[in-house]
């Protein structure tokens, strides 16, 4: 076997092995590659666990969407009639589009600021760099429940500081029940979870600026507000493929949010901060609809993987352009 | 000249000012925490955003001797460092496998991860009770280990992925040209260079399994195997809330997470060192 | 071939880390099971329920008279072992409930909703107590007239009552309806809602509500409302389906009638996102002029509030509707969480689970409920008036004035029902729905469920 790889050795030179970003490339055998057995017998613990937990059960859930089940043994089957439904159910695509909206305001608030606090990180009249780096990851690690409260009492109508903050500095006409705007509740509900994240992706962003070497951003770094833009062309390339990690795992988290929402507004007012995972809690847990949730999980899930496999593939041919 | 320094100087001081205002806001909530923590229920009620003036420290003891809470906190605690080990070591694999080679599946395979970011996975607490009871899996210590890892997988395999693809892969080759094993080149070269990466893995998924709420719900009937979420819900009665009694043993929970954070928020900083003299 | 090996070798791998896991569970289990076997005389009942030891710290009535039932059935019956699960609500009461019932894997004794009650009969996974009524007549006669209303579909009965609640209890501040001109509670609908606009133009909140978690508007202040311009047999036509309908018109004429109190300012400006205890805080700082929760509050507001505010504090109900004196007399009551038995139980665990029912609605039991601040369920209750609060003998009082007890539709219909109230009323009250569409949806979620 160890002869094998030798002769092999010249290949591998040729073509150096990249990872899914190989795509598109014509096909090559990475020759240090150890035998499949091997790769499968390491990789069968992890995507072991992953059928067993994540694939059977959903191809389970799958089985129920075509029935009408309220639990227990009754199950009813009615073919694709939940899926119909799902087609007319008002509710549901209201959720869809506060779903989209949430998660657009997610990615462009989290990533999008965390990105910006990066760059400023870069240059050497930002102070406290390092102290920045510790104390914005904080809130991260703080459970939504935890945070959920929180906001909610700074919201509030009475005694909230943001009210009183507003009253204090004579901004009455701007006072109001935050979280009971149907018009703003959607943004109420967002702030909290974009302040919550930030420092999650800067640690990351930071993590791959720092593989940038110094001299390349000093070039950048002359003046103030002209560097910005100009290290804002240099480092983007450069952090690119962390940055597309950034927006998938972000994208993939907001589009299932449910803790926070449940915990400020529990989805209302009415239906203003509904969102699929908790319109679809909501339909298997309160009104007992185990089939017909279990076709929106279906839905959901096709949908979300559609979504960021097309963000994907978009970014990948992004990246091909710089 | 002069006014555009002094525009810059106003642009440089506005954005310090921000950041710092950013990081006093981030710090608040542990404060208010402790804040609210030390007042009585009364005080609480009737004004949540005051200084505490007679610091209340009976919350704490309540909330420690309450029935099952430190029990309930060592479980979680036993069960985040089997998180963390497991999602770490299958990370490690998974991403290295994924990122080094064309084998076959591997699409499949990062599919199949893609897919755990973003399934709802309330939509299979059903199906897994009825697989885990199926196979007589509920209710042990160890039934929550396999979710757990399962949920963590996700993001821990797209960080290790992305991060193993920026390591050079002569490493790889002079490691084989020694007569390395995979597992050797594994453990001795790939993982040690990971470590930033890793450290970020370490605390998220110690998080995940400390803060998961429903899974533990479901899958676990006896009393002396409950989680520490659980056992903080339980400070919520129907008709009435002792917030600060709440707040003292959400505050108790954190603390892990807190210490563990600090100990590798030095290890994510030493590995960004080591990445840029990589780079 | 090698394609095949390959896949071969991934399902095997899965099959084994699933096989490893059953494995090593089953001997566990087996274990543990043998162990109790050894003792076979002993029946094992498994109960569900939300009385926390916090909950019990923090006063509430239903959960301590749980704990003593559990413990008196315990004493009395050593030889069963009773298996305790308790679970707050916060923590996923009705989450784990729900899932169990899925599952098909309720336990003997589960404590539940009426709405949920519905659908676990339907689904065959409890029981109809009316034979074990009748075989135990002499206990079933002890309860009071109308204890079993919640938990009555048809003919069948499929719970029993914990204690008695009424929904929609409204305890004001006589100062500050005193302080705003008003020497009483207004006498009908239309003093209601002078008084309304009176206190909101004095500065005050005049009814504080938290419907964060959307049953408040729908359960309790709704459902007084609506029994005040409709009789109880329109409820129970509408409850059978027997022509009666949430659109007709003495219906939509009680929700609009909401809707213009909501348009007037009756509820606290963030009324969609405090809970009951935060908007409590309200009324106890003086802020409000009346807050709305269920009879169980008469213990909140005696533990909480400051004796000032104890002092001034009448409790009382919606007031009639003008032309309508004849419902005068209803309240809307009910038993709200009871407990029902598995289906399929074994005839020692039969046995031993109307024994726990037995238990939890002995005379003690009783005693403790009225003195602990909640209505019983027997008809003749031993108590020591000297006892009881002041402020709950006030609200026994005002409960004996009434003669009917009329049900609850977001108690006893069915979960879709229930759902689309919670919604409706919250969208109404952010204007998204008018009074005559939310009548339309109610009646919809409700025909909804009888196709099932």
């Amino acid at each position: 076997m160890r002869k094998d790889r030798q002769t092999q050795g010249a290949y591998d030179r040729i073509c150096p092995a990249g990872g899914l970003a190989s795509k598109g490339r014509p096909k090559y055998k990475n020759p240090l590659m150890p035998p499949g057995r091997r790769i499968f017998g390491y990789l069968s613990i992890p995507v072991g666990v992953y059928l067993f937990i994540v694939v059977v059960p959903t191809l389970f859930a799958f089985g129920y969407s075509f029935f009408e089940w309220s639990g227990g043994p009754g199950k009813k089957f009615i073919g694709l009639d939940n899926y119909i439904q799902l087609l007319h159910d008002k509710t549901f695509w209201l959720s869809f589009k506060n779903t989209m909206l949430f998660t657009v305001l997610m990615v462009a608030g989290q990533v999008g600021i965390a990105f910006i606090f990066t760059l400023f990180f870069t240059m050497k009249w930002v102070k406290f760099v390092e102290l920045h780096r510790r104390v914005m990851y904080f809130p991260s690690i703080i459970a939504a429940v935890v945070i959920g409260l929180m906001w909610q009492l700074i919201y509030n109508n009475d005694f909230g500081i943001l009210n009183h903050f507003l009253r204090a500095s004579g901004l009455d006409g701007w006072i109001k029940p935050w979280l009971d705007d149907p018009k703003i509740a959607m943004l109420s509900v967002a702030v909290p979870v974009i302040w919550q994240f930030i420092g999650y992706y800067l640690v990351l962003l930071m993590g791959a600026v720092a593989t940038i070497p110094k001299d390349i951003l000093e070039v950048a770094e002359i003046d103030g507000a002209t560097g910005f833009k100009r290290s804002l062309y240099i480092t983007i390339p450069l952090i690119w493929d962390i940055l597309k990690i950034c927006l998938m795992i972000c994208f993939a988290g907001s589009f299932k949010a449910f803790d926070h929402i449940m915990v400020m507004t529990g989805g209302g007012p009415g239906r203003a901060t509904s969102v699929l995972s908790l319109y679809n809690y909501d339909t298997s847990f309160v009104q007992m609809k185990m089939g017909y949730a279990s076709a929106m999980a279906v839905v959901i899930l096709v949908v979300s993987m559609t979504l960021t496999i097309g963000i994907q593939r978009l970014m990948e041919g992004k990246a091909n352009d710089h | 000249m002069t006014i555009k320094n002094t525009l810059q100087g106003m642009f440089k001081f506005v954005v310090n000012a921000v950041l710092l205002l950013f990081s006093a806001s981030c710090i608040f909530p542990i404060l208010w925490m402790v804040n609210s923590a030390l007042k009585t229920s009364n005080e609480f009620m009737q004004n949540s955003m005051s200084l505490t003036t007679h610091p209340y420290f009976q919350n704490f003891i309540d909330a420690v001797q309450s029935s099952g809470f430190l029990e309930c906190f060592l479980n979680s605690a036993i069960l985040g460092f089997i998180n963390v080990v497991l999602t770490v070591i299958c990370a490690l694999v998974a991403g290295f496998f994924i990122s080094r080679y064309n084998f076959r599946f591997k699409k499949a395979v990062y599919l199949l991860f893609v897919s755990g970011m973003v399934i709802p996975m309330l939509s299979l607490l059903i199906p897994v009770f009825l697989q885990f009871k199926a196979l007589g899996m509920l209710d042990h210590r160890w039934t929550l280990i396999l979710p757990y890892l399962a949920f963590s997988l996700p993001f821990a395999v797209m960080l290790t992925e992305n991060y193993i693809r920026t390591i050079p892969v002569e490493l790889d080759e002079a490691a084989y040209m020694e007569g390395c094993s995979t597992f050797k080149l594994l453990t001795k070269i790939i993982f040690p260079m990971c470590s930033p990466i890793t450290a970020i893995i370490v605390i998220t998924s110690f998080m995940n399994a400390w803060n998961e709420f429903p899974f533990s719900l479901v899958l676990i009937n006896d009393k002396s195997l409950r989680t520490i979420s659980i056992a903080i819900r339980m400070f919520n009665s129907e008709h009435a809330i002792n917030y600060p009694l709440y707040m003292a043993a959400l505050l108790v929970s954190i603390l892990p997470i807190l210490i563990i954070y600090l100990i590798f928020s030095k290890q994510i900083m030493k590995g960004m060192t080591v990445g840029a003299v990589k780079g | 071939m090698r394609k095949r090996t390959q896949i071969l070798s991934v399902v095997l791998a899965a099959a084994m880390v699933g096989g490893m896991l059953a494995g090593c569970s089953g001997t566990e289990k087996d274990a543990k099971e043998s162990g109790a076997g050894g003792d076979s005389s002993k029946t094992t009942l498994t109960i569900m329920h939300m009385g926390t030891d916090e909950a019990i710290k923090n006063g509430d009535i239903e959960s301590i008279m749980m704990d003593k039932a559990v413990d008196n059935f315990k004493s009395k019956y050593p030889d069963v072992e009773l298996v305790e699960e308790i679970v707050s609500q916060e923590a996923g009461y009705e989450t784990k409930l729900k899932t169990l019932a899925a599952a098909n894997e309720l336990p003997d004794l589960i404590m539940a909703l009426p709405s949920m009650m519905g659908s676990f009969y339907e689904n065959g996974q409890i029981q109809d107590l009316t034979p074990v009524l009748e075989a135990n007549q002499e206990w079933a006669d002890t309860f009071a007239d109308g204890m079993f209303g919640d938990y009555t579909f048809g003919d069948h009965i499929l719970g029993v009552p914990r204690c008695s609640i009424v929904n929609h209890v409204i305890y004001y501040n006589k100062d500050i309806f005193a302080k705003c001109g008003m020497d009483s509670f207004p006498a009908n609908e239309q003093e209601f809602k002078e008084a309304v606009k009176t206190l909101k133009e004095n500065g005050y909140i005049p009814l504080a509500t938290g419907n964060k978690g959307k049953y408040a508007i729908a359960s309790q202040v709704m459902p007084g409302i609506l029994m005040k311009f409709n009789s109880n047999e329109w409820y129970e036509d509408v409850k059978n389906y027997n022509g009666a309908s949430f659109e007709d018109e003495s219906s939509v004429e009680a929700i609009t009638y909401l809707k213009e109190l909501m348009d007037l300012g009756l509820f606290n400006e963030d009324v969609n996102s405090l809970d009951p205890v935060q908007v409590r805080q309200m009324y106890y700082d003086g802020k409000a002029a009346m807050y709305i929760e269920g009879s169980w509050s008469v213990s909140n507001l005696i533990n909480e509030a400051s004796q000032e505010i104890l002092d001034n504090t009448e409790i009382t109900v919606f007031p009639p509707v003008k032309g309508k004196e004849e419902l005068k007399g209803q309240i809307v009551g009910g038993q709200g969480w009871g407990i029902s038995l598995r289906e399929g139980l074994a005839d020692d665990q039969q046995e031993a689970a109307v024994n726990f029912l037995k238990e939890m609605s002995a005379p003690e039991i009783q005693t403790l409920l009225i003195e602990g601040g909640s209505l019983a369920t027997a008809k003749e209750v031993d108590y020591d008036e000297s006892k009881l609060d002041p402020l709950f003998v006030k609200f026994l009082d005002m409960y004996n004035s009434y003669d009917k007890i009329v049900g609850c539709p977001e108690v006893q219909l069915s979960t879709a029902y229930m759902d689309a109230s919670y919604v409706g009323y919250q969208e109404m009250s952010i204007g998204s729905l008018t009074p005559e569409e939310l009548a339309a949806k109610l009646q919809e979620a409700h025909e909804s469920a009888k196709k099932q």
